[in-house]
């Protein structure tokens, strides 16, 4: 791939995960918030294959999809799923 | 000049993230939403010290090609000055394998404590815990 189209792909993945992150911050459903990360987390992965780091991104894959959310939602289980305003 | 613009792009969007998560942190009173964001931040610092290790003209993962355990040739200097040219910065990468790894223990902790403090509160707000010790 050139450069050109590899920093393409980063700058789009990049602002998909400012949007996601925004979306996070406002949303009022805990356990969408910790869909969506993952779905950030995949963004910041697609960057990582972009800028040639595939020890990184099989990493990344594997604990920013599977086990965060796993781990996440064990903590969601103690309480109550949506925010309210402070 | 694209690539420079492009690459200008990355750096300021993804150290938006960073600050958005960090706002996140300290305004949401919610604590599991806390610990979303907090995996947030650290995703995000994790890229910007990788995008530190890249260059324009890095065409290869810093893996040196060929070679098999029994038939394994040391390469000379020479050669291996020549790939370092084509090969992205290895130092960063290493660093952050380590950090991935640290903020998951981290996450584990953090996950395990906010389970017993909604055990013992009954919710997972901050403002609640606060008026119910009042």
């Amino acid at each position: 791939m050139s450069p050109l189209i590899i920093l393409l792909l980063s700058a789009f993945s990049s602002v998909m995960a400012l949007v996601a992150t925004i979306k996070i911050l406002y949303e009022r459903d805990v356990l969408k918030t910790i869909i969506i990360s993952g779905v950030e987390s995949l963004f910041y992965s697609i960057i990582l294959a972009a800028f040639l780091a595939p020890d990184l991104l099989i990493a990344y894959i594997a604990i920013g999809l599977g086990l965060n959310s796993a781990i996440l939602l064990y903590a969601l289980r103690g309480g109550e799923r949506f925010e309210e305003a402070a | 000049m694209i690539e420079t613009l492009l690459f200008y792009t990355i750096v300021i969007t993804v150290g938006a993230t960073a600050g958005v998560s960090l706002y996140g942190i300290v305004v949401k009173p919610h604590v599991v939403k806390k610990l979303v964001l907090l995996t947030v931040l650290s995703d995000a610092v994790n890229i910007l010290v990788v995008l530190f290790g890249y260059y324009s003209k890095a065409v290869s993962p810093p893996v040196y090609p060929g070679g098999s355990l029994e038939g394994f040739v040391f390469p000379s200097s020479g050669e291996l000055w020549d790939f370092s040219s084509v090969s992205v910065d290895p130092m960063p990468q290493v660093l952050i394998v380590t950090a991935i790894v640290i903020g998951l223990a981290e996450l584990t902790f953090l996950s395990l404590i906010t389970f017993k403090l909604g055990s013992l509160h009954k919710t997972l707000m901050f403002n609640r815990m606060e008026a119910e010790e009042e």
